[in-house]
């Protein structure tokens, strides 16, 4: 029945919510619709714009312990592999970061889609890095397809220290003498790591035992040895009996493995006739040693010969800030570039 | 009835509000896709990688240089006055040799970039003015480019010549030829 005072019926309004409902349903929805018509093109920039943020200027996590000191088995607790030295740092890459994130310990492109690209997507990648100044590159990923999503970025990387030892500076005068009745002589490579990780060094800079590798390589023994030796006993191979880890004085087992003359396996001993080389893992250094620890290779010289006891070289060489001793860390410029597909 | 009361009478009412529910509702539901410069990618490539550059340039290669507060652009900008004229040169060619390096180098790609640029450093005089000096370029502008621009704060002082200790403005202009 018709009357003036606008009153509504119950049909009407259960009609008119019914669609309100069913439109504003189907309204919520055209976001969603638009979601895939985007240009491809966009996405993928705006994928390899983020990929190379993280990559650059990201750390990565965890932290502690570091994402690239985690082994293999236990890579499902890496979050992120950012390459950045620190969060302090960012576009200063960390060399053990990059080494491990191009080794075959990450499954292409799963694993990397999971930690570095992130997205639902599917996506098919090729990063690269190269740093001229030392004639490498790397990557990983597949070859460029025709069109991709693309960034570039400028970087530094981290070239970490290494000492050459001349034994010649360590030489001892009288080896090879017949009076020489000495016992075996060593020689100590000595890390004091609270002088190394000294703060008020930044970290691009510094000498960290406990993140980065420490190389040594000990020359000249061989010329050590004839020098010094009397030639009518003959010349025998100086003989590095062993090399050992010493920690605050107390010597931690098993010994160092070293490489005799450009050897590719290490051992612990044998006959050298000019050089000894062998690298500190920050793996293996973690595990034994403290923030402030003291540690000392001691490389023992021992010629074998019954009288007398031929040495070649002793002292304690310092691995420290001094350039005269060891080859400082430095940053050399590189390119980084991110193409996803 | 029509009365004073405010009472909601009419379907007009009932269904403006439902109305502006269903808006507010569907302008908060809704997701919105945004992806960085996604309308000027071409122009965020260069100026991320001229912002790199520059910082590459800006950051000391090594302990002695963090010690001395130098880093290679700083060393670029250390200023060189000729004769009694206040002519003023800085060492270009380096700027230009880093620079371009460090903007056109490529790691997977074929063949290196081409990015051109022009670059000048913005100063603050002895009277309190600003100043303008050039530095370098690849190639003459002809004003036709469609250049980007970067910038970095770089602290200079005595030992780089200046009058006195200060952060000049570099400025670089970016274009792809």
């Amino acid at each position: 029945m018709m009357q003036d005072r606008a009153t509504l019926s119950i049909d009407f309004l259960v009609g008119f919510t019914i669609f309100l409902v069913a439109l504003i349903a189907v309204a919520n929805m055209v976001p969603g619709l638009l979601v895939d018509l985007r240009t491809g093109g966009i996405d993928y920039d705006a994928v390899a714009y983020r990929t190379g943020v993280i990559l650059t200027e990201d750390p990565g996590y965890p932290t502690y312990p570091a994402w690239e000191q985690i082994n293999v088995t236990h890579k499902d607790e890496i979050i992120r592999m950012g390459l950045a030295l620190d969060r302090d740092t960012p576009g200063i890459l960390s060399p053990l970061k990059i080494e491990r994130f191009f080794s075959q310990d990450f499954s292409y492109p799963d694993d990397y889609n999971a930690k570095i690209v992130f997205g639902e997507h599917p996506y098919r990648f090729n990063i690269s890095l190269a740093v001229p100044a030392t004639n490498t590159s790397y990557s990983r990923g597949d070859p460029l397809p025709d069109g991709y999503g693309y960034i570039r970025r400028g970087v530094m990387v981290k070239t970490v220290s290494n000492a050459t030892v001349d034994a010649a500076r360590f030489q001892v005068a009288n080896a090879g003498n017949h009076g020489d009745n000495s016992s075996a002589r060593v020689l100590n490579i000595r890390l004091n790591l609270s002088a190394l990780r000294n703060t008020s060094v930044s970290k691009e800079y510094r000498i960290d035992p406990l993140h980065e590798r420490i190389s040594v390589n000990v020359t000249n023994i061989s010329k050590t040895l004839y020098d010094a030796y009397n030639s009518s006993w003959g010349k025998d191979l100086t003989q590095l009996s062993s090399a050992r880890i010493y920690v605050g004085g107390s010597y931690i087992p098993p010994d160092q493995q070293v490489y005799l003359d450009g050897a590719t396996y290490p051992v612990a001993s044998g006959p050298v006739e000019n050089d000894i080389s062998f690298t500190l893992e920050p793996d293996l250094l973690t595990q034994i040693a403290d923030t402030d620890s003291n540690i000392i290779v001691a490389l023992t010289f021992d010629n074998g010969i019954p009288f007398p006891k031929n040495t070649t070289v002793t002292g304690t060489f310092l691995y420290d800030y001094n350039p005269v001793n060891v080859t400082q860390p430095h940053l050399d410029p590189g390119v980084m570039e991110v193409a996803i597909w | 009835m029509v009365n004073d009361s405010g009472q909601l009478y009419t379907i007009e009412g009932l269904a403006a509000g439902l109305i502006m529910i269903a808006t507010a509702y569907i302008v908060l539901g809704s997701t919105i896709v945004y992806t960085p410069g996604d309308t000027h990618i071409a122009d965020m490539q260069l100026e991320t990688l001229g912002n790199d550059a520059l910082r590459m340039m800006d950051t000391p290669q090594n302990l002695s240089q963090a010690t001395g507060k130098s880093s290679p652009l700083t060393t670029i900008l250390t200023k060189t006055t000729s004769g009694s004229s206040d002519e003023v040169s800085f060492d270009g060619t380096t700027f230009h040799d880093k620079f371009s390096f460090y903007c056109n180098a490529t790691a997977v790609q074929q063949n290196d970039d081409n990015i051109q640029f022009y670059a000048n450093v913005t100063y603050r005089n002895t009277s309190g003015g600003l100043g303008q000096y050039f530095i370098n370029s690849s190639r003459n502008m002809t004003g036709r480019e469609h250049a980007v621009r970067v910038t970095k704060w770089v602290k200079v002082d005595e030992q780089e010549n200046w009058d006195r200790p200060q952060f000049v403005l570099v400025e670089v202009l970016l274009w792809r030829a």
